[in-house]
């Protein structure tokens, strides 16, 4: 006991740090077998291959690949992880492991520059320790385990402690320790490379104001050799990350200025909204904050963020605490660091405001003016470390100041000696204001509550980060990673939720497969839904939902899915996968089934039969994959590959797509927000017409989307239709569950019509009140079915304070097409007439439409296209008198009310001409040695053909040919092969031969990380001579 | 100690007589250019080029304040502590747009302060 007295006397410093550094315990503390994870919160379940994926600057296994450069940044983050897995093998304790590690590093690296700053008192040290790693700003980087976040706040005190010792001319060997250090602890930051400026800018900002300050040129000749050796040091360090990353952003033939270009949304004004100064001053400006329920204004995601709104205790420490750095300002017993200070402080308020006045018209012109300005899209989150370290440095300064030179206090407050009496004086004594220190310090420990608890991770809400994963889910890791050579294609995850939301409590923006295991998945993307592949797999599960299973499997072939997950266990509105494809082989973990497609006829890289130029627009790839499969390719015929002179225009062929007139208007209206002049137009839906152009003249060979024609009267046997204004018959040659293919007919250059007649049905009968339709009427309404000569009409009469209406009930409704609801009205008296559309299933409502309609004292026509939410449900439709505040009321005549499914299914033409010169259809064999190379053999090339890698589309995939006599060549012709795919056409290439694909930037991060490597070794090696030599 | 605060505010009566007189030219001037600026900014003057704004007034009057009245930084970091104390009793009292616009305040007299911070070192205020 003594023994531990001696120890502790002697190391509380240290204890206190520890303790402090121990803060992620507590999280997890009473909690059972959980896992902080789910958003943004990607915490691998399988950490070895997380942090293996960041040796590659492609990343395969999420919709198709993309590049990955940036990402690799998460290295040394994901080894902290993978150290944690090999020592302790529970993913709990792993990440427990993890967390602690950042959080020590914070506390540590903090101490570290306050021990230098206030090196005469450890209460100033832990006020800044305190006040840097506990704040509010931190609550989202631990919330979200920010890599990026923390790699900057443990990077900071490093780096400026770094600089400081080598302005003071201190061993040079502990310069570059701490710059190592610092330059391992940043790099994380490079996953965000806004981060990493910020780390800089830091930087710049101390040497400024030592600069202006001391203004002489010895300074500044230290401080830019110190801060030149310092950013060489952390740039070669990086450099595996930093190589890749500059030559995508910079070089890259996108040709990439601001944010929009690399795919991003700019959400610069909605995430500034709330970043008032009021609110940034307190390090209140987290968008999540503000987000509350409009019926209740509780918050949405944060809820703990009403005490700090609301309760007066909390709002006095918030301004207390700003109070007293200016306090600390204001007493500038040490002015170059107040200025620093200040600096910070000015500079991390301006940027953290973001486009939020009176600042933002400044933060926006930067934006516009100064290149690659707009990649701080997330500014409060980006600058508030300056802010953060502004307060921590000016309270700890405060702290020094009164602790040490208690007597002092003449000196700055004079005042307060000649109006205190010598008793209340007596009390003014070095203890007491420690006392009042440590109170502070332990108060700003409560107001930080959510961070201490693990609040901040919203335990015992739906949207808790605290996941217990069920077993089953390990199962089917164990499944997936025990047959890499049974499944090494594609898997994709049902249903189709953009998040998913599973009812044992993870939620996700990314397939839950990637956190699991190393197999290729395809999911509904959040960040960029319209991409190419997304677009396709977002119809790939329309057609699965519509039972289109030929078009369904088709795709599966080109995109490479060998399974389909179908997560029983997902919260969503998605309708059951359909039986069809439960009949395929499953093998089910728990709630989870994998149904199997046949998985030999599919493959990544094949060589296709057939290419065409397609005319597609967005979304219509899913069309031509989902009628040809890998049987056949497509390149867009605006892609000015076609111009070039290669074998690719004697094999290809043209495949038309047509324009529905249905389909079109109704995309055009649903995307314009103002849109009265298009609602006042009658539609009428009973023809479908579909325009096109041709170029080639010749044979086509028409095809139709099969789903629902007969609900249409069509019999696709044969159909009626007009063809160029002449009456036709179009013949079925052949078909099946998704596609229609009509007998060939002959087509010249130019444009043309086809027009099929419809027989679409009014969804409420008797909507032209010739008899009595079935419709719900409200109490206090006055309805009647008025006539005048020989039409009828509904009559509403509102005279009641609230609104009336006539209710008619759509059910079920057909989820996969828009509908129009159309009708002629009369606002007679009172105020404007109101049409709504509700759709509902049974739990929940799910959308609401609720138009005004003008008011107008004619008959007059009205409509609108309605697009449902995809899942089984019913329309309620409501046409509504409004009540007015007169004796009169509302007086409303309503007639020929319709509502109608629009007839979206697409028509197109493939050309059946041979093509002048026919593809040879080689064998291929291929292993995927890593994400970034692929090996294989083609056998068999008798002549042209088309090698497609179905991964998503970067001119930076090459592919290389080996000729049988060692001789090797490089293939030029590389084009967008179905909208989002690689595809190359080779010619007069031996019959047999090897190839190579692989991701050309792959080069710069095995260049980076070579260079970071001999830099790390060359450093450590250095300090060990160094350090060597004095012990000598 | 009530008594003492008595003295005290009596002693520095005379004192803050002395620093009148001393700056009387300054602050006849200062207060002239402050109202021509209210005047100018009510008259809408040069608008829409130069939107007198009263933030612009405040921020030019900190100015004059150091020009004039030989304000330090101590002095403009209590005017951001008196800014932030009122905009503290705002937020409090849930008037948060008026506690948004003191807070601008506070933030304007915190980069003038600043910047005294460096300048008072430079030969120019030294």
């Amino acid at each position: 006991m003594k023994k531990l007295k001696l120890l502790f006397s002697r190391y509380w410093r240290s204890v206190i740090l520890i303790a402090l550094s121990l803060t992620p315990i507590l999280w997890f503390f009473g909690r059972g077998n959980i896992v902080i994870d789910g958003v943004d919160t990607n915490f691998p379940l399988n950490p070895v291959a997380w942090f293996l994926r960041r040796l590659y600057v492609w990343n395969s296994i999420n919709n198709g690949g993309s590049d990955f450069s940036a990402s690799t940044a998460g290295l040394f983050f994901h080894l902290i992880q993978v150290g944690g897995f090999y020592i302790f093998h529970n993913l709990q304790q792993v990440e427990m492991f993890s967390l602690i590690f950042w959080f020590a590093i914070l506390v540590f690296s903090s101490y570290l520059l306050a021990r230098q700053l206030f090196s005469k008192s450890f209460l100033a040290q832990l006020t800044f320790v305190v006040f840097y790693c506990f704040n509010i700003y931190i609550f989202n980087t631990w919330e979200n385990v920010k890599v990026a976040n923390l790699s900057l706040l443990g990077a900071i005190p490093l780096g400026l402690l770094a600089l400081i010792l080598f302005q003071n001319k201190a061993r040079l060997s502990t310069f570059l320790g701490l710059s190592l250090a610092a330059s391992i602890i940043l790099s994380g930051a490079g996953i965000n490379p806004a981060y990493f400026i910020c780390f800089f800018l830091i930087l710049f900002l101390y040497m400024l104001s030592q600069v202006i300050l001391k203004r002489d040129c010895l300074t500044l000749f230290l401080l830019l050799k110190g801060l030149l050796a310092l950013s060489i040091i952390i740039l070669l360090v990086n450099s595996y990350w930093i190589l890749p990353t500059a030559k995508s952003l910079l070089f890259s033939t996108k040709n990439i200025h601001n944010i929009q270009d690399i795919g991003f949304t700019n959400w610069l004004d909605s995430l500034s909204e709330h970043t008032s100064l009021l609110n940034i001053l307190r390090l209140q400006g987290a968008w999540d904050w503000y987000a509350v329920d409009q019926a209740t204004g509780m918050p949405l995601y944060i809820p703990y963020a009403n005490n700090y709104f609301n309760k007066s205790t909390f709002l006095l420490f918030s301004f207390g605490v700003m109070m007293l750095v200016l306090v600390g300002l204001a007493i500038k017993r040490r002015r170059i660091l107040a200025c620093f200070w200040g600096i910070l402080l000015i500079v991390g308020v301006f940027f953290g405001a973001g486009s939020h006045p009176p600042t933002g018209t400044f933060y926006n012109f930067l934006g516009k003016h100064i290149p690659f300005f707009s990649f701080f899209r997330s500014p409060w989150y980006i600058f508030t470390p300056l802010l953060t370290l502004a307060i921590a440095g000016s309270l700890g300064m405060l702290v020094e100041t009164i602790l040490t030179r208690v007597s002092a206090l003449k000196e700055y407050v004079p005042s307060l000696i000649e109006i205190l009496t010598p008793r209340v004086l007596s009390l003014i004594t070095k203890r007491n204001l420690s006392v009042l220190v440590i109170l502070f310090v332990i108060a700003n420990l409560v107001y930080a509550y959510p961070l201490l608890t693990g609040r901040i991770f919203r335990p015992g809400r739906y949207d808790s980060f605290f996941v217990k994963f069920p077993s089953y889910i390990f199962d089917a890791q164990k499944w997936l990673a025990s047959s890499p050579n049974v499944h090494p294609k594609r898997i994709i995850g049902y249903p189709d939720d953009q998040i998913e939301n599973y009812t044992w409590g993870y939620r996700g923006v990314d397939s839950i497969l990637s956190l699991l295991t190393d197999a290729e998945v395809l999911y509904s993307p959040l960040n960029e839904p319209n991409a190419p592949l997304p677009l396709i797999i977002k119809d790939f599960y329309q057609l699965l939902q519509k039972g289109n299973s030929a078009a369904s499997s088709n795709i599966a072939k080109s995109l490479d899915i060998s399974l389909i997950l179908d997560k029983g266990d997902q919260s969503s509105l998605a309708q059951q996968l359909p039986p069809v494809i439960k009949t395929l082989p499953n093998t089910q973990f728990g709630a989870w089934n994998f149904y199997s497609y046949d998985a030999s006829e599919t493959a990544k890289i094949y060589s296709p039969r057939e290419v065409y130029s397609v005319n597609s627009e967005e979304g219509q790839e899913s069309i031509f994959l989902g009628f040809l499969g890998n049987r056949a390719i497509s390149i867009n015929a605006s892609d000015n590959f076609l111009k070039k002179k290669n074998d690719l225009s004697s094999a290809i062929s043209p495949f038309i797509f047509t324009n529905n007139s249905q389909k079109e208007d109704s995309q055009n209206f649903l995307s314009i927000s103002q849109r009265l002049k298009q609602s006042i137009d009658f539609r009428n839906l009973a023809a479908g017409e579909y325009t096109f152009s041709i170029k080639n003249q010749g044979l086509y060979e028409p095809s139709l989307e099969r789903y629902a024609l007969e609900s249409y009267g069509i019999d696709p046997a044969s159909i009626d239709a007009t063809f160029d204004g002449v009456k036709t018959v179009f013949v079925r040659s052949r078909d099946d569950d998704s596609y229609v293919t009509f007998n060939p007919i002959y087509l010249t250059q130019g444009q043309h019509v086809i027009n099929i007649n419809l027989k679409n049905p009014n969804l409420i009968p008797n909507g032209n009140f010739e008899s009595l339709p079935e419709f719900k009427q409200d109490s206090d309404g006055t309805y009647q079915i008025a006539k005048v000569g020989d039409n009828q009409y509904l009559s509403i009469i509102n005279r009641s304070g609230h609104d009336v209406s006539a209710k008619f009930h759509i059910a079920p409704i057909d989820q996969h097409t828009n509908y129009l609801i159309q009708l002629r009205y009369k606002s007679l008296w009172g105020e404007n007439p109101r049409l709504s559309v509700y759709q509902s299933n049974k739990a929940t409502p799910l959308k609401v439409l609720d138009e005004q309609l003008p008011k107008y004292p004619d008959w007059s026509t009205y409509s609108i296209y309605f697009d449902p939410i995809r899942t089984d449900s019913y329309f309620d439709i409501l046409l509504k008198a409004p009540p007015k505040n007169d004796e009169l009321g509302t007086t409303v005549f309503y007639d020929d009310l319709s509502v109608q499914r629009v007839f979206s299914n697409q028509l197109f033409l493939r050309s059946i001409e041979k093509p002048v010169k026919p593809l040879s259809v080689p064998i291929i064999y291929f292993d995927k040695k890593s994400p970034v190379l692929y090996q294989g053999t083609v056998d068999k090339a008798y002549g042209s053909h088309i090698i497609a890698f179905s991964e998503n589309y970067s001119p930076d995939w090459k592919m290389e040919i080996t000729f049988p006599d060692g001789t090797k060549y490089q293939a030029k012709d590389h084009f967008t092969a179905n909208s989002f795919a690689n595809a190359w056409i080779v010619s007069g290439m031996p019959i047999r031969y090897n190839f190579k694909i692989w991701y050309d930037p792959q080069k710069y991060f095995n260049w980076g990380a070579g260079v970071s490597l001999l830099t790390v070794l060359g450093l450590l090696g250095f300090m060990a001579v160094d350090i060597k030599r004095r012990k000598v | 100690m009530k008594q003492n605060l008595i003295n005290y505010l009596h002693r520095k009566r005379g004192t803050i007589a002395k620093w009148s007189s001393d700056h009387l030219i300054e602050l006849f001037v200062f207060n002239i250019f402050l109202m021509l600026l209210i005047m100018l900014h009510s008259a809408g003057y040069f608008q829409p080029y130069l939107p007198l704004t009263l933030n612009l007034i405040f921020f030019v009057s900190l100015v004059f304040a150091i020009v004039f009245l030989d304000c330090r930084s101590k002095t403009i970091f209590f005017i951001a502590m008196l800014f932030w104390i009122f905009a503290m009793i705002l937020r409090i009292a849930n008037l948060e747009i008026w506690a948004e616009r003191t807070a601008i305040y506070t933030y304007e007299a915190i980069c003038v302060g600043v910047l005294l911070l460096f300048l008072e070192r430079t030969p120019i205020l030294s």
